[in-house]
C-alpha cells in the first residue's frame, strides 16, 4: 500500500495545516463564495484552537514579584508605594533592596562558607526595572529614598561647623602655602629657602583634612564623576535614577561606544581601583557601588547595539525586573496615601541602618551564613549550575546565571541586616530562603531582559526562524530545509537545535519525527497556526 | 440433487468472491453456513439457502463482508407466473430464514463484543500504532496489546470491534456487524467527517476539531454515510477519501465520490503534489 494516499499520509509529509485547509477548502467549496474567506478564517483559527497561544521570543511571560520576600518594615514601605503609585509591586521591590544596598554596602560582606573564609560578597547590588513612560518611576523612587535625602540633609546640617572649619583651614593654608611659595622662589640666599621649604611642608602636613557632607546616592552621573565621588563618600556611592544618563554613559552611547567601564565593573566586585585626579592621586580599596534603576524598555533595546557593553559584562551584573506595566488600566479616581505610621518606621529603620557609618572608609565586617542557610544557598547555586550547561535552561544567559548565587547571598545578607540590624552576627535561613526566591523569580526576567537586549543569541536565532516561516508561509517543514534556507546563520545544526527548542518551550512549534520506510526518520517542524492568522 | 444445479450455485459462489473451502451443498431449503475459501481457518462467515426442487433458488453471502446475494437456475423472464410465484414465496422464507440467522450471529456478536469491551483497558497514545501514526488515542481501549476500536451504530449500540496490532494489522471480531457502523471522534457541530481509518479520522479531527467518523474499510464508506444522513440531515457531510492511486480503479476515492454522491456530502481528497517528499 502506498505511503502517500490518505489524510495521515498527508499530516506526516506536509503538517495539519495542510489538512486543515485541504478539508476546509472542500466546505467552503460546497458554500456560497462570499462566505468563503470568514469561513476559511474561521476554520484556521479552529485549527489554531488546537494549539496553545505562543509566546515569541522575547515575550517571555514573567512572574510578579511580591513584597514579601523582604523584611516586614520594608515590605510595609514597598506595598504602600505600589499601591499609592499604583504601580507593579515588582519596581518597589528592587528599588528598596537598592535602597538597603545604599546604606549597608561597603560596611558589611557576607561570607556564605564563614567568617573566616576568604570568599566574601560586597553587598553592593545592581537593579534596574523597566516601565514604560508615564508609569511614575520617579515617585516611586522619590518615595523610597526619601529618608536618604533626610539624613544627607541632617549630616549636612549636623556638620555645617566642621566643614566650614576645615574650608577655612584649608583656604588659609593653600594662600599661605603660594605666599611660600613666592617667598622661596625670591629668597636671597639658600638658608633662606629652606626655611621658606620647612614651612611650606609644615602647612601641608598641618593643613586641615577635607570634611563634605556625605552623599549616600546621586542621580545622572559620568564615569569619571562617579570615580571622584566614591574617593570623596568612603569608597561607596549608589546611583539611584529613573533617568537613562548613567545607563546611557555605561553603554558607550555618549563616547563612541567606548565608555570607561573599570569604575563599575571594580565598584560591584569590591576591586581597588586607583584614581587619577587634577590635584592628586587617589586609591580606593573596596569600592562599593550600587544601582537602583528604573528605566523605559525602550532604552534597553537601545542599547543592545552596543557589542561592548554586552560583552563587557555589565548587564550580567543587573538584577532586572520587567514587570508588566498597568498603565491604561489604572484607577484614576482612586488614591491611597503611603499612611505616615509607615513612612516613619521605614525612615526610623533606614537611619539606624545608617547609624555608626564611619565617616573613614574601614574594612567591612563580614558575616557568615547559619549551617541551614547556607545547605540552602548551595542548593539553589547546585540549582543553577546545573541549568547553565550545554542545553541546560540558563545556558544562554549563564553569563548572568553565573552570578546568581552570589547575589542570592547578598540579597540574604541586607535581609538579615534590615531585620535585625546592624549588630547581626550571622544570615539567619529565612532571610536566605527569601533570597533565593527572589531569584528564582528574577530568572524569567533576565532572560525577557536579554531578550530585549538582543544579547540572547538564541533569541534572536530563534526570532529568524519565525521570521522566515511567517513569511514563506511554511507551516510545516523540514529541520534541513530550514537550516538550508538560513545557511548563513545555521552553519551547524546545533545551533538551529537550540532555536527550534527554545521555540516549542513557547509553544511556537512541535518537533514532530515522521518515520521513513527503510530510513532514518525526518524531523519535521510544525508552527503554531496561531502565528499565521492575522 | 442434480449436479447441474450444485455446480452452478457453487460457481456463483466463487464468481461473487465466497468461494467454499470444501464444497459441499445441502439443498434442503435452510440455512447453512461454511468456510470463504479466503476466511481463516475455523470461521463460518459465509451461508447460503438452496432450493432444488420444482424451480431451482438459492441465496448466499457472508456475515464478514455483509454480501447477500441471489442464485436461480433459470432467469424469471423464461418462468410462468405460478413458478414466479412460488419463487417469491420461496426467496421470502430463504430472507426471513437468512435475517433470523444473521439476526442470532450478530446478537451473539455483541454479547462477545460488550464482553470483550468490558474487559479492554482505556488506550493512551503510547500503542506502536499510535506512536507510528502520531495521533492520540481518541475512545479506543487496549486489550492484550491491541488497539481496541470499538463499531458502534447511530443509536450507539455496540456492535462489534476492530483489533489493530502493533505491526498495524486489522482484524474484526468474527461475525460482528460492520455495514453501518462506524466509531465517531467529537462532537458534530457544523460539519462531520467521514474517512476509512482511524488513524486518518484521529489526524482529521486533531487537525480541523470536526467530529469525525471512521467506516473502517472503503465498502462502508456508503452505509456510514446514508445513516449519518438520516441521523443529522442539516450538518455538511465531508467525505475524506482515501486517494489510493497506486490500487488498480482506485477504491477509495471511487467509494467516497459515490458516497458523497449518494447523500449530498462534498468531497476532500489528500493532494500530495508538490508536497516534498520526506
Amino acid at each position: 500500500m502506498s505511503d502517500r494516499s490518505d489524510f495521515n499520509d498527508l499530516a506526516r509529509v506536509a503538517g495539519g495545516g495542510a489538512v486543515a485547509a485541504a478539508i476546509s477548502s472542500a466546505i467552503s467549496s460546497s458554500q456560497a463564495p462570499e462566505e468563503d474567506a470568514t469561513e476559511r478564517d474561521a476554520e484556521v483559527s479552529k485549527f489554531g484552537s488546537n494549539w496553545p497561544d505562543p509566546i515569541l521570543p522575547g515575550q517571555v511571560p514573567v512572574p510578579e514579584i511580591p513584597v514579601d520576600v523582604l523584611p516586614s518594615w520594608v515590605k510595609d514601605m514597598a506595598l504602600a508605594v505600589a499601591e499609592s503609585t499604583q504601580t507593579p509591586p515588582a519596581m518597589a521591590v528592587m528599588l528598596s533592596l537598592s535602597v538597603l544596598a545604599t546604606c549597608l554596602h561597603r560596611r558589611f560582606e557576607v561570607a556564605p562558607w564563614g567568617e573566616e573564609d576568604d570568599y566574601t560578597e560586597p553587598l553592593s547590588l545592581w537593579t534596574l526595572t523597566t516601565q514604560p513612560s508615564g508609569s511614575r518611576k520617579t515617585a516611586v523612587i522619590g518615595a523610597l529614598a526619601a529618608p536618604l535625602v533626610h539624613w544627607e540633609k541632617l549630616e549636612r546640617d549636623r556638620l555645617r561647623k566642621q566643614i566650614a572649619q576645615s574650608k577655612a583651614g584649608r583656604l588659609v593654608a593653600k594662600k599661605r602655602i603660594e605666599k611660600l611659595t613666592k617667598d622661596a622662589v625670591n629668597a636671597d640666599n639658600d638658608k633662606d629657602r629652606e626655611r621658606f621649604r620647612q614651612e611650606i611642608e609644615n602647612e601641608e602636613n598641618n593643613m586641615p583634612p577635607e570634611i563634605l557632607a556625605p552623599r549616600l546616592f546621586t542621580g545622572d552621573v559620568t564615569a569619571e564623576r562617579l570615580q571622584a565621588l566614591l574617593v570623596e563618600h568612603d569608597e561607596r556611592m549608589a546611583v539611584l535614577s529613573d533617568e537613562a544618563g548613567i545607563f546611557l554613559i555605561m553603554s558607550g552611547m555618549y563616547s563612541g561606544g567606548n565608555a570607561n567601564l573599570d569604575v563599575f565593573l571594580q565598584g560591584h566586585a569590591g576591586a581597588p581601583m586607583r584614581v587619577d585626579r587634577a590635584d592628586r592621586c587617589a586609591h580606593v580599596d573596596r569600592p562599593s557601588l550600587s544601582f537602583g534603576l528604573a528605566l523605559q524598555p525602550g532604552v534597553l533595546a537601545d542599547v543592545a547595539s552596543s557589542r561592548r557593553f554586552r560583552d563587557s559584562g555589565l548587564l550580567a551584573r543587573f538584577l532586572f525586573a520587567m514587570p508588566q506595566s498597568n498603565v491604561g488600566s489604572r484607577d484614576v479616581r482612586r488614591r491611597w496615601s503611603i499612611s505616615s505610621y509607615v513612612k516613619q518606621e521605614y525612615e526610623r529603620r533606614l537611619h539606624g541602618l545608617l547609624d555608626g557609618r564611619a565617616q573613614v572608609a574601614s574594612k567591612p565586617r563580614v558575616i557568615g551564613m547559619t549551617d541551614p542557610a547556607r545547605e540552602v544557598w548551595l542548593d539553589f547555586a547546585a540549582e543553577i549550575e546545573g541549568q547553565q550547561g550545554e542545553r541546560g535552561g540558563l545556558e544562554s544567559i549563564a553569563d548572568w546565571s553565573s552570578k546568581l548565587p552570589g547575589a542570592a547571598a547578598r540579597i540574604a545578607a541586607l535581609i538579615e541586616l534590615a531585620d535585625v540590624g546592624p549588630t547581626a552576627e550571622t544570615i539567619s535561613l529565612d532571610a536566605t530562603e527569601k533570597a533565593v526566591r527572589l531569584c528564582r523569580l528574577l530568572i524569567p526576567h533576565a532572560h525577557a531582559a536579554f531578550g530585549l537586549l538582543g544579547a540572547d543569541a538564541t533569541d534572536t536565532d530563534a526570532t529568524a526562524v519565525v521570521k522566515w516561516a511567517r513569511d514563506g508561509g511554511h507551516l510545516s517543514f523540514k529541520k534541513s530545509d530550514c537550516q538550508k534556507a538560513m545557511e548563513g546563520r545555521f552553519r551547524s545544526i546545533a545551533r538551529l537545535d537550540k532555536a527550534i527548542e527554545r521555540l516549542e518551550l513557547g509553544d511556537v512549534v512541535k518537533v514532530e519525527k515522521v518515520p521513513n520506510r527503510n530510513a532514518r526518520p525526518t524531523t519535521m517542524i510544525r508552527m503554531n497556526p496561531k502565528l499565521f492568522i492575522d | 440433487m442434480s449436479r447441474l444445479y450444485s455446480d452452478a450455485f457453487l460457481q456463483a459462489l466463487a464468481d461473487a468472491g465466497l468461494a467454499m473451502h470444501k464444497p459441499s451443498l445441502l439443498a434442503d431449503g435452510s440455512l447453512h453456513r461454511y468456510r470463504v475459501d479466503t476466511d481463516k481457518a475455523g470461521s463460518t462467515n459465509g451461508w447460503y439457502v438452496l432450493h432444488v426442487d420444482g424451480q431451482p433458488f438459492g441465496a448466499f453471502g457472508s456475515w464478514k463482508t455483509g454480501q447477500s446475494e441471489t442464485w436461480t437456475a433459470t432467469s424469471a423472464q423464461t418462468m410462468t407466473d405460478g413458478e414466479r410465484k412460488a419463487l417469491a414465496i420461496r426467496m421470502a422464507a430463504a430472507k426471513a430464514a437468512r435475517d433470523a440467522e444473521r439476526e442470532q450471529v450478530y446478537s451473539s456478536s455483541r454479547q462477545r463484543a460488550l464482553s470483550l469491551w468490558a474487559k479492554a483497558k482505556p488506550a493512551d497514545g503510547g500503542h506502536a500504532y499510535l506512536v507510528k501514526k502520531a495521533v492520540p488515542a481518541y475512545g479506543l481501549k487496549l486489550l492484550r496489546q491491541q488497539l481496541v476500536v470499538p463499531l458502534r451504530d447511530v443509536d450507539g449500540t455496540l456492535h462489534s470491534l476492530q483489533f489493530i496490532g502493533t505491526e498495524g494489522g486489522k482484524i474484526f471480531l468474527t461475525g460482528g456487524r460492520k455495514r453501518s457502523c462506524y466509531h465517531a471522534i467529537g462532537k458534530p457541530t457544523a460539519a462531520l467527517c467521514i474517512c476509512e481509518g482511524y488513524a486518518t479520522a484521529a489526524t482529521i479531527y486533531q487537525a480541523t476539531g470536526h467530529a469525525t467518523a471512521v467506516a473502517f474499510d472503503a465498502g462502508n464508506i456508503l452505509p456510514v454515510a446514508k445513516a449519518l444522513r438520516q441521523k443529522f440531515p442539516r450538518i455538511t457531510l465531508v467525505i475524506a477519501a482515501d486517494n489510493d492511486t497506486e490500487t488498480p480503479g482506485n477504491p477509495g476515492l471511487t467509494a467516497a465520490q459515490a458516497a458523497a454522491r449518494a447523500v449530498g456530502a462534498v468531497l476532500a481528497v489528500p493532494q500530495f503534489a508538490g508536497v516534498a517528499h520526506v
